[in-house]
């Protein structure tokens, strides 16, 4: 390793004495006054010691240097130990720093000031308009033959049932504005490569048909194939009214007979190929909405068997284009949601679109009855007043879930209890509508290589899991996120794209987080590490284990997990901490491995409360109870240490989100092994220690020193 | 040859002997060897509403008879199914299986459990008996009625489909009887009931009793006794009760299906039929 | 009106203890269970939905007595349904259970138990019954299982014959 070692010493404003201490040759001693006010000269390729109070003050006020802390402060002198602990603590570090290679600055270039937006829904659009009116060119692209998304295929949105076209149409008139942004509709994304600043990205763009088209509709007129496009019937060539204003051809359900073909003064062509496209960008803002649950496996409902069961969205078409006209409806809601069977969680807006089905038909058709049966009404904040219009307008409302749909004489009837009453009910109707949930869109993700964090992607801007600034180059805009309405959508729209400008605004982003790499040569593929990972960083790209640079947060976890310490943390690597504990720890002592975020803060606090310990407590600072490996512990056994503390945050508040519960299962592991060996287990001890518990940390290394 | 054990349970070998006739004949005519289960008792589920621990006890050591004689369990009556098939399920949890040790009991080879019916369906098949079927039974209109334990609860058995339930229509049709669909297939016999509140079980029964009616069946098939008990046993009574008419014989399965593989009457064990099937032989020698 | 002044709000994790009772927490009263239930269509008085409910509030006496416990019959037609995946007819016998322990146990059961602590069977197997199946061709059965009398006299179950 490297050579030349600086050890920075402070005397805290000359308020302590401190002996003169010679490491040896290649280690700079230095002596300074104030290391938090004077700033001495410190290059970033140097390898330093800084022997003086806080790491965590010291580590904000020297951001880019690559240095070892220790707390001689409030670890040794104010607490008055004496000053060879001091000294040990040092060459410890110095031990550990030799093994250590400098934490890299990672630099993510951001070499193509351009965006992709994946999906030309509301989202889509909304971001490419926010990019492009910020200067970033913007390619937007969408798999169906036109932009809108789901509202497109809508007829009102609630609350107020505004008409669709209020809401979209200025959405997609203010993009026709953007000179630079490229819609491309009919297009999928095949595969993506690359890092935040640079992606490499293929897109495939299936046929649209139509090439020339006047807008004439005659080949609507010849064509022989008609289809329920979720409840509107239209036929397999189409008009599509948001963008582009033209025909489109349904391949899906296209015969290629040719009869549009004779009759069309534009051009047809039913041999039109895919058509494949490289692209590049800094930033990717995944914006592809909602995906509704496949409500047929609700199979006590009938969706797909009985006759007049219908989707929200089917049946929300087929009133709006008058196909539908029903005396009485049955909406049902938590159709396989809530339910451990299908989706076992609540998507949050079906209960809206519920209300929604409800106002539509009866403001359409007054005398329709709508018999709205639900667990619960999760309309929140402001939507309690549609929930109170709908009660006002005479929609009946029924506390319970239904057992099941069936046909009897021709009707459809729908059984359940009515909680408000305790009566069992069978209500008769014309149509049953189901209103389901929503499933992430786990397709695109995957490409991505952004695994779900379980049923949605893992919402990055959530506080608890991690406190860091990520360089990231890929964002969730909209519904893609978590299902929403209209309105959350938008704003959420925005906000991801200012994320995504913060990003393409500049010509790098720079970052000294450590993090996690894998050494291939050691890494035999076992894929232990893919599931410890908080934060699903892990994955496997072209045969090999690839730690996604955007979302690694430095826990170290998957460094402990690999089998063959393939995995390593950066500043923290197995070489570095076993020369610290080999270097640190004296027989009789007692080794305290603790985590930075808590347990670690509260021996500090511990100084400035006046409490005291034994001074044969040695301190050892890591990220994450979860990086401290068993052979750690071993080690400082065999170097004759009374024991070993590892402290760490409580469970539901660990940084790295479960760093600490694999502590858990290791301890317990740890001490099945210490009883096999005939030790005593109970000198290896796992404890949550809050940043705060001072108190708890000195009675602990009290017990432990017993 | 394919072999299974037999369990009889309570009611079939003594109160049932012609569902019991009827299917050893059907296995001999399918090429299927039934071994007995020397010992085998109750199956336990009259205990289980006291105790049902107790009762997975008492089932499991039917298990463990089967197990030492290494072959998969069938049986005839549902509450036997559901009672022998989650004792199974449950001797690879760690706490019943000791309790299982405790009493003196052992699992050495372990030991499938499912209804004869089921059997038939999934290891026969429906093409194979298509093929072996001599007389079709064509003009019989027939109600299948499934029972409660021949598939709920679904994450026990994981056969059939219990909403929309199709493998007895199946195994009826391909007699070349008509099997009836109607409302309320699910629904339970009433069974469980009959000791507790015996007019609320008879009004369960009747339920179905008089949608047979209305489908005009020739006969209601049973794949369980005690299911037979309150269609037929009970029938008198639901037409005391509800002022009806039926005289809707209930057929076992195997009674049915014996009757289209060429087997005569008697080998069916049809005079044991408490309400008389004069109609079904009528239709069929017509 | 319920008071729950008189609730026993242990109750409930004392049938949570029982074989079949450990998803009565899970329960959010939705009533597919009671929807599904064929009982409960034919007799109202007969709610599995109630049951669990009373029995989460802890009203122990209501629910040990009522003679409407008994009525389940155990289909699994709510076992199916239940969109917490509760095993709601093990529930209900787990509750059934519990009653069977308090003292609260129907005559039928205690008959049944009976027999089966003499015979190992429900029905008896008569020299008739044996002589009708060699006639059949059948093979014969045991007349009596002792050893399941064996099995029962190892468990507690004896003493609900005693009270």
């Amino acid at each position: 390793m490297n050579n030349k070692i600086r050890v920075l010493i402070c005397n805290c404003h000359n308020s302590v004495k401190l002996p003169k201490i010679d490491l040896g040759p290649g280690i700079e001693v230095e002596q300074h006054d104030n290391l938090c006010n004077v700033k001495p000269q410190i290059s970033p390729e140097e390898k330093i010691v800084i022997a003086a109070c806080s790491p965590n003050l010291l580590e904000g006020i020297y951001p880019d240097i690559n240095a070892e802390f220790v707390n001689i402060i409030e670890h040794v002198v104010s607490i008055g130990h004496p000053f060879e602990k001091a000294e040990q603590m040092i060459i410890a570090a110095v031990e550990k720093i030799k093994e250590t290679e400098p934490i890299k600055k990672k630099v993510f270039e951001v070499k193509h000031k351009k965006a992709l937006v994946i999906g030309g829904g509301i989202a889509g659009i909304e971001v490419a308009f926010q990019l492009s009116r910020n200067g970033i060119d913007v390619t937007l692209v969408e798999k169906d033959p036109f932009l809108g998304g789901t509202v497109a295929k809508l007829d009102r949105l609630y609350p107020a049932g505004t008409p669709y076209s209020h809401t979209l149409m200025p959405l997609i008139n203010k993009l026709h504005a953007c000179k630079n942004v490229e819609p491309l509709v009919n297009t999928v994304v095949t595969s993506v490569k690359g890092r935040p600043g640079e992606y490499a990205i293929v897109l495939n763009t299936s046929p649209r048909g139509v090439t020339e088209c006047i807008n004439c509709g005659k080949c609507v007129d010849v064509c022989p194939v008609e289809i329920n496009d979720d409840g509107k019937r239209r036929k397999a060539i189409y008009y599509v009214p948001t963008h582009p204003d033209m025909y489109a051809i349904d391949f899906a359900a296209c015969t290629k007979c040719g009869e549009c073909v004779k009759v069309c003064p534009g051009k047809v062509d039913l041999e039109e190929k895919c058509r494949e496209k490289d692209m590049h960008a800094g930033a990717i803002v995944v914006a592809t909405g909602l995906n509704w649950y496949d409500v047929s496996k609700v199979e006590e409902y009938g969706y797909g068997r009985l006759s007049g069961v219908m989707k929200t969205l089917e049946f929300e078409r087929a009133v709006a284009s008058g196909a539908l006209r029903p005396k009485k409806v049955a909406i049902i809601y938590c159709a396989g949601s809530r339910d451990s069977k299908h989706l076992p969680y609540c998507s949050k807006i079906c209960c809206l679109l519920g209300l929604k089905e409800a106002k539509l038909v009866t403001d359409r058709f007054p005398e329709t009855e709508v018999y709205v049966i639900a667990m619960d009404m999760r309309s929140y904040g402001t939507f309690e007043y549609l929930y109170n219009k709908l009660r006002e307008k005479g929609v009946s409302f029924i506390k319970g879930k239904p057992s099941e749909v069936f046909q009897r004489d021709g009707r459809l009837v729908v059984r359940t209890e009515d909680l408000y009453t305790n009566e069992l009910l069978e209500i008769e109707v014309d149509n049953v509508v189901l209103s389901s949930g929503f499933v992430a869109d786990k397709e695109t993700f995957e490409k991505l290589n952004m695994k779900l964090d379980g049923d949605f992607p893992v919402l990055f801007e959530n506080a608890g899991l991690g406190t860091h600034d990520l360089p990231r180059g890929i964002f969730t805009a909209g519904a893609a996120t978590f299902p929403s309405g209209v309105a959350e959508t938008l704003i959420d729209a925005r906000k991801a794209s200012h994320s995504a400008l913060s990003l393409l605004r500049v010509d790098k982003i720079e970052t000294r987080l450590p993090q996690a790499a894998i050494d291939d040569d050691m890494c035999s593929l076992c894929r232990m590490c893919i599931g410890t990972c908080p934060y699903n960083a892990i994955s496997v790209v072209d045969d090999k284990i690839k730690i996604n640079e955007e979302l690694c947060m430095g826990c170290g976890t998957c460094s402990v997990t690999c089998p063959s310490y393939a995995s390593q943390l950066e500043g923290w690597n197995n070489k570095g901490l076993y020369a610290q504990i080999r270097a640190l720890v004296q027989e009789g002592d007692l080794l305290a491995i603790l985590c930075r975020w808590s347990a670690y803060n509260a021996t500090e606090r511990a100084a400035q409360d006046k409490l005291t310990y034994h001074e044969n407590v040695k301190i050892v600072r890591v990220p994450c109870t979860g990086a401290v490996d068993p052979s750690h512990v071993m080690m400082a056994l065999n170097r004759g240490a009374k024991g070993v503390l590892i402290g760490g945050c409580y469970p539901d508040a660990c940084h790295y989100a479960r760093g600490n519960f694999r502590a858990r299962a290791r301890e317990l592991i740890l001490r099945l092994n210490l009883a096999s060996l005939g030790m005593d287990e109970n000198r290896v001890r796992l404890e949550w220690i809050g940043k705060d518990e001072a108190q708890k940390f000195v009675e602990i290394v009290k017990e432990m020193n017993e | 040859m394919s072999k299974y054990a037999i369990f009889l349970g309570c009611t079939v070998p003594v109160r049932a002997q012609h569902y019991e006739l009827s299917a050893r004949n059907v296995a001999t005519q399918l090429g299927i060897e039934l071994v007995e289960m020397s010992g085998a008792s109750c199956c336990g589920f009259p205990l289980k509403a006291v105790d049902a621990e107790t009762a997975l006890l008492v089932a499991a050591r039917n298990i463990s008879l089967a197990s030492r004689l290494k072959t998969d369990i069938v049986t005839l009556c549902n509450s036997c199914t559901a009672m022998l098939s989650d004792a199974q399920a449950q001797l690879s949890n760690e706490e019943f299986h000791s309790k299982f040790k405790q009493v003196g009991l052992s699992y050495p080879h372990e030991v499938r459990v499912r209804h004869f019916v089921r059997m038939l369906y999934e290891d026969i098949g429906i093409e194979k008996i298509g093929k072996v079927v001599k007389k079709s039974l064509k003009p019989l209109k027939i109600m299948p009625h499934y029972g409660c334990h021949y598939m709920r609860p679904s994450t026990l058995y994981g056969f059939d489909n219990v909403e929309v339930p199709h493998t007895l229509d199946e195994l009826v049709n391909v007699t070349g009887a008509e099997s009836v669909n109607y409302a309320d297939k699910k629904m339970c016999c009433g069974g469980s009931v009959l000791g507790v509140d015996e007019k609320l079980a008879i009004t369960m029964a009747n339920h179905k009793l008089s949608i047979a009616k209305e489908n005009g069946v020739d006969a209601i098939v049973s794949i369980c006794p005690f299911c037979t008990v309150m269609y037929e046993d009970n029938q008198r009574k639901a037409e005391a009760q509800f002022e009806k008419q039926y005289g809707i014989p209930v057929l076992y399965y195997p009674q049915l299906l014996g009757l289209s593989l060429g087997l005569d009457a008697n080998a069916v064990g049809l005079k044991f039929n408490r309400i008389k099937p004069d109609n079904i032989i009528d239709k069929l020698t017509r | 009106m319920i008071d729950l002044r008189k609730s026993d709000p242990q109750f409930k994790w004392e049938i949570i203890k029982k074989e079949g009772g450990e998803g009565l927490l899970k329960c959010f009263g939705c009533s597919d269970c009671a929807a599904s239930c064929p009982v409960r269509y034919f007799d109202e008085r007969y709610n599995p939905r109630k049951i669990i409910r009373f029995t989460l509030l802890g009203m122990k006496d209501m629910v040990l007595k009522s003679p409407f416990l008994w009525f389940c019959a155990h289909c699994h037609a709510c076992t199916e349904r239940c969109p917490q995946g509760i095993r709601v007819a093990e529930l209900i016998n787990a509750i059934k259970n519990y009653a069977v322990e308090q003292g609260y146990c129907p005559e039928g059961y205690k008959m049944q138990l009976d027999l089966l602590m003499k015979m190992g069977r429900l029905y008896e197997v008569e020299d008739f019954d044996l002589k009708k199946r060699q006639r059949l061709g059948l093979p014969p059965i045991d007349k009596t299982i002792p050893d399941v009398a064996k099995i029962l006299a190892a468990t507690n179950i004896i003493k609900v014959l005693k009270k």
